[in-house]
């Protein structure tokens, strides 16, 4: 029997496209570059593709890249040339607008396609899939927009009697004031309903910056924005992690994994798969029980597919089943696919990146020619190694001059990879891969 | 600059900066603030500096260097101390 063939695609800043304009917006600075980087993040999701598969990618994969993938593996069909015009790459685009409004290329490679896998599914999704004569069998828009309301994972957290701290205020002068009572006792962070990690969050430890802020949100309320958010305080943490989970079209529930999130500050910085011990930890705490609890709730709600659900054991021992629910693939579902393909006698995956600066222009193909010789670089199942998982959010501020970059001659990229070793080695892989890119001429940001 | 030199130390978060920031430094593409670092950084000066900053209009490239950056708080503040 044939497998049906699958197209992946996505958009990785899909929270952009689920926020109601109409809410009024925590204080933030533009990034064109950071959001240059998120639009070429797409490429990650090879690690879905079986063989034949389809991937579209806004910028076209480098052909080095591709190589590299064939060589451990991987064999799935791509489009050759961008999806995407030079004056689109400064809008927030989703890609699936992008491909429903022009895309010839696209036309010819979805022929055949008889699934698809998106990232996220966001607007643009469903028309897409009328488009190329793909069935859609996801949840309607409305449910993934509501799934992933921090202000609905807040009230499923509160129907349950799950354990959480956090408490809604729908208007600048309620941010303050119990915002105020908050801080009395301890700093606190201010969520976006449709925030992630490192964006959409704020750590409040005055009582000026907490008015300063009320102040940004109250002259977005006089231009008849909406204000919700959520208030928690900022709670001492012993281990942040997630649970990945598939809801399937019937309302089964599938339990992929747990993954421990390693973040710094407010910010992702890199996913691996849970200890045991810890994940007996959870099971004796009724952990799992809540989850399939949740997963009802969010199917009862109209929501199916992948779910990944942010959680977090305090300094005290509690666990705090619900921090935020991203209903859709993550990055932890990443790194849980990396295990399924590579994780072999104690070797695991650690799926983590290096936000670096380069003054480019830069050659993915020389950097995997400094990698490979240096015994760096992941050449087969059962090996150890560093496993690249994307190139175009290294090299795409670095090799696309444009008169809107910054004149400073050092441009920002992330470099996503995975370390495949055991454990107790990834210190010396992260330190020997650091190595080799200040030896390139790298500038390591973090 | 001193004081504005201390708090980009505190954002990143890496004591090995110290001695290596100085007026030229690019705070975006050389010390590599992420956009959640950028915001605390503003929120931040407004804060110790009693200055406000326009998010909406703020111009990027005051943050090519720590020198520019500090011109900018310092023309906030000479500005409030006009209307005063």
């Amino acid at each position: 029997m044939t497998a049906l063939k699958t197209v992946h695609l996505g958009s990785f800043d899909a929270e952009a496209f689920w926020r109601d304009p109409e809410l009024a917006s925590l204080p933030a600075l533009p990034d064109q570059a950071g959001r240059r980087i998120v639009n070429a993040m797409d490429e990650l999701l090879f690690l879905g593709c079986k063989a034949g598969d389809l991937l579209l990618t806004r910028f076209p994969m480098q052909a080095a890249f591709v190589d590299y993938l064939g060589q451990i593996g991987f064999a799935f069909e791509h489009n050759a040339d961008p999806l995407d015009s030079e004056t689109i790459q400064e809008r927030q685009t989703s890609i699936f607008d992008i491909l429903v409004n022009s895309s010839p290329e696209a036309c010819e490679l979805l022929a055949g396609v008889s699934l698809i896998a998106p990232y996220a599914i966001v607007p643009g999704t469903q028309e897409f899939c009328h488009k190329y004569s793909i069935p859609f069998d996801g949840p309607s828009l409305a449910a993934v927009v509501k799934a992933n309301s921090k202000a609905i994972s807040h009230q499923m957290a509160v129907d349950l009697g799950l354990k959480n701290f956090g408490c809604l205020v729908g208007s600048s002068s309620e941010l303050v004031e119990q915002g105020m009572r908050t801080l009395a006792d301890g700093p606190l962070i201010i969520k976006d309903l449709f925030g992630v990690s490192g964006k959409g969050s704020l750590v409040v430890q005055s009582e000026s910056m907490l008015k300063r802020i009320g102040a940004h949100l109250a002259a977005q309320e006089k231009k008849g924005k909406r204000v919700s958010l959520l208030i928690e305080p900022f709670l001492a943490m012993k281990l942040d992690f997630s649970c990945q989970i598939r809801i399937e079209p019937a309302g089964q529930v599938q339990f992929l994994g747990l993954q421990q999130m390693h973040n710094h500050q407010l910010a992702y910085h890199g996913s691996s798969r849970l200890d045991a011990e810890q994940a007996e930890m959870l099971e004796q705490v009724g952990y799992f029980r809540q989850m399939e609890e949740l997963a009802a709730y969010l199917y009862r709600d109209g929501y199916w597919g992948d779910v990944c659900i942010d959680s977090m054991q305090l300094e005290d021992g509690n666990v705090v089943p619900v921090v935020e629910i991203n209903a859709r693939e993550s990055m932890g579902l990443l790194n849980y696919h990396l295990d399924q393909l590579f994780a072999h006698e104690g070797i695991r995956s650690y799926f983590t990146f290096l936000s670096v600066g380069h003054r480019g222009p830069l050659d993915f193909g020389n950097l995997l020619g400094i990698l490979d010789p240096a015994g760096l670089l992941f050449t087969c199942k059962g090996a150890r190694g560093i496993l690249p998982l994307s190139a175009n959010a290294l090299t795409i501020n670095l090799n696309q001059p444009s008169p809107t970059l910054s004149a400073s001659p050092m441009r920002k990229g992330r470099f996503y990879f995975s370390i495949l070793a055991h454990p107790e080695e990834r210190q010396v892989w992260l330190k020997s891969l650091r190595d080799a890119f200040q030896d390139f001429g790298f500038t390591l940001y973090s | 600059m001193d004081k504005l030199i201390q708090i980009l130390m505190e954002i990143k978060n890496e004591p090995d900066l110290l001695g290596c920031i100085n007026p030229s430094t690019d705070i975006l593409n050389e010390l590599g603030l992420d956009s959640l670092q950028t915001i605390n950084l503003a929120l931040r000066v407004e804060d110790e500096f009693q200055i406000t900053i326009d998010f909406e209009t703020f111009d990027f490239d005051t943050l090519l260097s720590v020198k520019s950056f500090w011109d900018f708080i310092e023309g906030c503040r000479e500005e409030i101390s006009r209307l005063t």
